[in-house]
């Protein structure tokens, strides 16, 4: 799993590469390496849901498109993998 | 008033480097759930479908709440972020190479893109770096994202607004001649789909009067009445039942939204270690919790609960110029109770509204380059307006309202905007407090005319029911934009309290920019567009010996090219509320919550707001007087002579060859002298602005009839349309396009700006020649009319520059001049600034019905602003 500031849950990104460390208030590289408080983000790439080889969700009624890097937060259906 | 104000408070200030550091960002995290959930529910209703989207994508939205925020929420993740709506157009984003992109430019609705520039510097992502691409010459998206961009947005091909209109605008007799015109860019981009919204005033009232959960409530109770029954509405009665559920369903989406920042915010509380910040996190819960539901208990709730509406709205639509009006009145009621119980401060009231200004700052608005670019210059104006008359005729400014202009003056930044609404009856101190903020080189607030505007209002809405006490709560949507309001009753801790709020649809839609110097040179050359290599209209084949002839053949083309417009994006607009409509934005507004109709089915008060916009007017009435005095009267020259002369561009290389549109970097052809006569006497003939008879016959000629002709169209709402004369950025763009003109101009560069500004360098006779020359029509039977001025700080230094600035403006209302606004810079520094932009990240200027960064606007703008006449004598 990615280990950047963006991958985590208490980066506040102000753009698209840089952002705010909610813990420390510390600005970050988007694509920094994280620290080891690190709290991962949920993202369709760690959900059991998320079929990585065709880019689907699988608990969509439609088979929906996924990617990988999307923000899975409030996802109803999200599931961590185990 | 505090007195230790003149430096932002240490918060804002902090938000404030925050934002100049922030790059703006798109994310597809909101096109994502909302086409997914839309794509689920085939056959729904479709103003219910809509709203089943736009519930999924606002409920499962991520929050993220930056340190020191006192107002949270932003339209995305990212703190300048913003993202596309393929439902409304998908091409223009997509990959150049792509089938989609080939398809926009034959249509010419990407022809603008190619004249269009972004200032390379600010927030501007103008090139791909990194992981992050850039879009639209402007955004930047994580290299991740961007396939997934391409896959959503091929599900909404020959789905999205702009593939359905256009397939039926091709049905229009002679649409061919529309293609025609967007590709020779006589006009600068569609309506329907680009923007279909803003240009308006929102209202805030019913959430600040009922809360969300009343508005649910209501829109319940008025479902339960109407469902099923027609009421004698055969065609649309039936549809309140499905209208009033799109409401709760668009509203619970929202009220997820607003839950899930609290549920952050109380993440955050608990994380954070730091006494006063977690303190902070635990009151910002509260603020969101409640207004989630109910209206608001505090002034602080108050301006949290506007902005959430404000950018909620925003994330309904693709929307510029949603200006939040009379903000100041309308809060008013919070603020005097707070104060007057203790439980605030003004010293706190105005780090609140910095913290709102930056917030305002931050809002982007994703669309192609040629509306973000050739348009917008990156603003998205967001205007609050000031003063004008309250509800009873007197003076409506109030001590918040002055706040509001020093937190103007202490937060320096693009938005909002400040417009004051001028009247006579504003106390003197008032309008002083508003020039001497003019003075600090903001570029806001602009002047204009209230009673002007309440003219043109009553005459416009009249079958609407407006009257003289309604007229008076209007507001400036967008830049420069005469928008109607209405009186809503407010009661808040058992004071009532009149408070305006917007009443009426977009009031810039309908037929977007039309090149008047443009619309001339194809007369001239009897239809052909040398540019594009295109017959745009069919030839005149009239010799235009006369000036009359030449005047006819203008009107006669001009007329052509509205007709076709108007017919084209009426029907772009019919898909949009056929398919598109707004909900969220629609429910705000009077009287679609009594009514159970939205937008689309005439729901709002005031519906008469489709216009057409126009640009190059004194570059136009420059040329036609140059013709008239040179060719006709004096018959100094033959047309043929003339034509000849601009076909050469009176001697000068092309700007394309010169590879800048700039007015400051026209090179002469080696030895070609042969024009310099002619273009001597051009640039000599009389010119607007000099309070010279000949010039401004030509100028009142032009907009009596323009005026007239506008109302001669028809909106798809059924009522007659009006002229709108405000450039934005399009001088920039359309001069690119087009080629030399009579008044001596250079192919390429830069209009005027404006409607009423004099070409840079040509008034020579001061300000109040300026004022005599653009009162010489009513301008009241237009929407706007629009005048910048540049000043050099010296004009109006000292303690008595802000009256000498008062007196000035107070002479030009009093002719009728509808707008003015001023630059105090030193054209020394903007050329500094050219050369070293690091230094002046922070430099704001006005450029049109609008201020910006001087670094995220484009060159050929720059050097108009440069160029513009700067007066050293106020």
């Amino acid at each position: 799993m990615e280990k950047t500031h963006r991958a985590c849950r208490n980066f506040a990104p102000v753009d698209t590469t840089c952002g705010i460390c909610v813990l420390t208030g510390e600005r970050f590289g988007a694509d920094e390496s994280a620290c080891r408080k690190m709290t991962p983000l949920p993202r369709c790439a760690s959900c059991a849901n998320f079929s990585g080889e065709q880019s689907v969700c699988q608990a969509s009624k439609t088979g929906f498109m996924a990617f990988a890097d999307m923000s899975a937060l409030n996802c109803p259906d999200y599931s961590a993998k185990k | 008033m505090p007195n230790e104000t003149a430096k932002m408070t240490p918060r804002a200030e902090k938000l404030m480097d925050l934002y100049l550091s922030a790059k703006s960002s798109a994310d597809i995290e909101f096109p994502y759930w909302y086409t997914r959930r839309y794509m689920e529910l085939d056959n729904e209703i479709p103003v219910v479908r809509r709203a089943l989207a736009l519930k999924e994508a606002f409920s499962r939205l991520t929050p993220v709440i930056f340190p020191g925020e006192l107002i949270a929420m932003q339209k995305t993740a990212y703190y300048r972020g913003s993202f596309p709506m393929p439902w409304l157009s998908e091409s223009y984003f997509m990959a150049k190479e792509d089938e989609l992109y080939k398809e926009a430019l034959k249509s010419g609705a990407s022809s603008a893109d190619e004249y269009s520039k972004f200032g390379s510097g600010g927030g501007n992502v103008t090139q791909s770096s990194g992981k992050t691409v850039s879009i639209a010459g402007k955004f930047g998206m994580r290299q991740e994202e961007v396939p997934a961009l391409l896959k959503l947005a091929k599900l909404w091909q020959g789905k999205s607004v702009q593939d359905v209109a256009l397939r039926y605008e091709k049905l229009v007799p002679d649409y061919e001649t529309k293609e025609n015109i967007m590709r020779a860019i006589v006009c600068m981009f569609d309506s329907g789909y680009t923007l279909p919204q803003g240009r308006e005033v929102i209202n805030y009232y019913y959430p600040l009067q009922h809360g969300f959960d009343g508005i649910i409530k209501i829109a319940r109770e008025m479902a339960d009445k109407t469902a099923g029954r027609a009421d004698g509405d055969g065609l649309t009665g039936m549809n309140r039942l499905y209208n009033y559920e799109a409401v709760i369903r668009a509203i619970e989406g929202v009220q997820n939204w607003i839950l899930n920042y609290a549920g952050q915010a109380r993440r955050l509380e608990k994380l954070s270690t730091d006494k006063k910040q977690k303190l902070e996190y635990r009151q910002l819960a509260r603020r969101l919790e409640n207004i989630a539901h109910k209206p608001p208990a505090s002034f602080l709730e108050a301006v949290q609960l506007c902005w959430t509406i404000h950018i909620a709205a925003l994330n309904e639509d693709a929307i510029s110029g949603l200006s939040p009006g009379r903000l100041g009145q309308v809060l008013y009621p919070f603020y005097r109770h707070d104060i007057d119980s203790g439980a605030l401060t003004p010293r706190q009231a105005l780090e609140i509204l910095e913290c709102q200004r930056i917030k305002f700052t931050c809002i982007d608005c994703f669309a192609s380059a040629g509306v973000v670019g050739g348009v917008l210059s990156g603003n998205t104006f967001n205007n609050l307006s000031l003063g004008g008359l309250a509800a009873d005729g007197g003076p409506a400014c109030n001590e918040l309202e002055e706040l509001l202009i020093e937190a103007g003056m202490t937060c320096k930044s693009t938005q909002p905007t400040l417009s004051l609404l001028y009247d006579d009856k504003l106390p003197e101190p008032f309008v002083l407090k508003a020039a001497e903020c003019v003075k600090t080189g903001t570029g806001y607030p602009a002047f204009v005319n209230n009673r002007t505007a309440m003219s043109f209002l009553l005459d416009q809405y009249r079958g609407e029911g407006m009257t003289v006490r309604e007229a008076s709560a209007w507001a400036i949507g967008g830049c420069l934009e005469t928008s109607p309001g209405s009186w809503l009753e407010l009661e808040y801790k058992g004071r009532k309290w009149s408070i305006p709020g917007g009443s009426g649809q977009p009031t810039s839609v309908g037929v977007h920019f039309i090149s008047l110097p443009k619309i001339l040179e194809l007369v001239l050359n009897n239809g052909f567009d040398a540019r594009a290599r295109l017959q745009v209209f069919k030839p005149h084949g009239c010799k235009l010996g006369t000036y009359e002839e030449l005047w006819r053949a203008f009107r006669n083309n001009m007329s052509k090219a509205v007709e076709v417009l108007a017919l084209c994006n009426n029907i772009e607009h019919d898909v949009w509320r056929k398919n598109n409509t707004a909900v969220f934005n629609a429910l705000l507004k009077p009287d679609c919550l009594a009514k159970g109709h939205l937008i689309n089915e005439l729901g709002y008060r005031y519906n008469a707001t489709y216009n057409i916009e126009s640009t190059g007017t004194v570059n136009l009435v420059n040329s036609l007087s140059a013709l008239k005095k040179l060719v006709y009267d004096d018959k100094k020259y033959s047309l043929a002579e003339m034509k000849q002369a601009l076909a050469e561009n009176f001697g000068y290389l092309p700007a394309q060859e010169v590879n800048s549109y700039s007015l400051a970097e026209q090179k002469k052809k080696a030895g070609a002298d042969k024009y310099a006569e002619i273009h001597s006497n051009c640039l000599r003939a009389p010119k607007y602005g000099n309070a010279d008879e000949y010039a401004d016959s030509v100028l009142k000629e032009w907009e009596t009839w323009f005026t007239g002709e506008c109302r001669g169209y028809e909106s798809l709402y059924g009522f007659k349309m009006y002229a709108c004369q405000i450039s934005v950025s399009t001088h920039g763009a359309m001069g690119a396009a087009t080629g030399a003109t009579p008044d001596g101009r250079l192919a390429g560069t830069t209009f005027a700006d404006g409607s009423m500004s004099a070409y840079p360098g040509t008034d020579k006779n001061g300000p109040f020649a300026l004022f005599e020359s653009a009162a010489c029509w009513d301008h009241a039977q237009s929407q706007n009319s629009q005048m910048n001025i540049k000043l050099h700080p010296s004009a109006v230094a000292g303690k008595c520059g802000a009256k000498k600035l008062a007196e000035l403006t107070r002479a030009y209302m009093r002719k009728g001049g509808f707008h003015v606004q001023y630059n105090i810079v030193d054209s020394q520094t903007l050329r500094d600034a050219q050369l070293h932009p690091e230094n002046y990240r922070e430099l704001l200027v006005r450029v049109a019905g609008f201020t910006q960064y001087w670094v995220e606007i484009s060159k050929p703008i720059q050097d108009e602003i440069i160029a513009r006449t700067e007066y050293k004598d106020a």
